[in-house]
């Protein structure tokens, strides 16, 4: 019988306010992951940010395009490495009515032989859309991904659902 | 419904099931180089098509790389394509109709030995025979060659509206995907 290849693992819904919500005892049993979230700021001013298993130092490589509606643009991190991945154009709404989408997919999340790689699409109906490719320089198996406001809480109602995608 | 990867519903399988409507229908991991992978005898049975891709060519003199893809084993001049892309300096955009279609943001043997592009590919009703085919495709690459940076955003166009059986994924003329490159199809309703 056929099986799906894809399984959600996780839900996490925002009852209040938080500054960050984390997935942990992500299982090595899928090649992917894949994070769909619905996402709103508890106030403007910040852009969310991603990290894996913990590691807040500058072990992160990212770049950025974004298209704003009057121009597109793009940005990277600075120098040899920051310490997350960012996304969202700026910073995400916090108006109760238009919460985002974004979707972070981690390809080869469990490969022990290679680091790993972060696709981020954003949308922001204040600010525009935005795509992200980041890089954790790690070649550890993904065991835990946190999703930080960044300064700016997440928003009560926010919603994050953790996928596993076998191969 | 589920939201599925890169913003498409998909409608759950009748008798309220939906445990099958997204598949794996065939993973290739390269174990040594090779200028391209194929996809063959792809069942019409689904709706649409998904590729998820980690990449590396073995150009070691160029800072990001690119690949093609091929449909049915076409190769004339039936295909047209856009790309946008930010390397975090400037933005680019380009198109052309030509003999296969694009894909950018493909990692090179210029970045270290466990660094890949990631790349995730969609291609909607390839099984419909009323219509032309269309795939677009989310990469990109974040090495520590600061500056060599990569996110795109490519759309192609298959001019047939055959049901695509095949698919080829080839490395830019001159080079090879090396080991460990990870293609994966997925079919889904």
């Amino acid at each position: 019988m056929p099986t799906s290849a894809m399984t959600a693992l996780a839900t996490i819904t925002l009852g209040s306010a938080q500054a960050s919500v984390t997935f942990s005892g992500i299982s090595s049993a899928y090649r992917d992951l894949v994070v769909i979230c619905h996402y709103k700021a508890a106030s403007s001013g910040s852009y969310p940010i991603v990290n894996f298993n913990g590691d807040l130092a500058s072990n992160y490589t990212w770049v950025e395009a974004v298209g704003t509606g009057s121009a597109a643009s793009t940005s990277k991190n600075a120098g040899s490495g920051e310490p997350y991945i960012p996304f969202g154009n700026g910073y995400l709404p916090s108006d109760n009515v238009n919460p985002q989408p974004v979707i972070i997919n981690v390809l080869d999340y469990s490969a022990i032989d290679k680091l790993k790689t972060a696709l981020i699409r954003a949308n922001a109906s204040a600010t525009g859309v935005s795509m992200v490719t980041g890089r954790w320089a790690n070649t550890a198996a993904i065991t835990s991904l946190r999703i930080n406001g960044n300064g700016v809480n997440i928003g009560s109602g926010s919603t994050f659902t953790l996928y596993g995608v076998s191969a | 419904m589920a939201l599925l990867p890169l913003g498409i519903w998909a409608a759950s399988g009748a008798g309220g099931g939906g445990a099958t409507d997204f598949q794996l229908i065939s993973t290739q991991v390269l174990t040594g180089s090779s200028a391209s992978i194929t996809f063959s005898s792809i069942p019409s049975t689904f709706r649409h098509l998904q590729v998820r891709m980690t990449l590396k060519d073995s150009n070691a003199g160029a800072t990001m790389g690119k690949a093609y893809y091929t449909y049915n084993g076409d190769t004339g001049a039936n295909y047209a394509w856009h790309y946008l892309e930010g390397n975090g300096s400037g933005m680019g955009s380009g198109w052309s109709n030509t003999y296969a279609n694009s894909i950018y943001s493909v990692a090179t043997t210029l970045f270290t030995a466990s660094a890949h592009s990631a790349h995730i590919m969609e291609i909607a009703d390839y099984s419909q025979t009323t219509k032309y085919k269309t795939t677009r495709i989310l990469g990109g690459a974040a090495p520590s060659i600061y500056g060599a940076q990569s996110v795109s955003l490519t759309s192609g166009l298959w001019m047939n509206t055959a049901a695509i059986t095949s698919l080829t994924i080839g490395a830019q003329s001159g080079q090879n995907f090396v080991s460990g490159c990870r293609f994966s199809l997925y079919g889904w309703n």
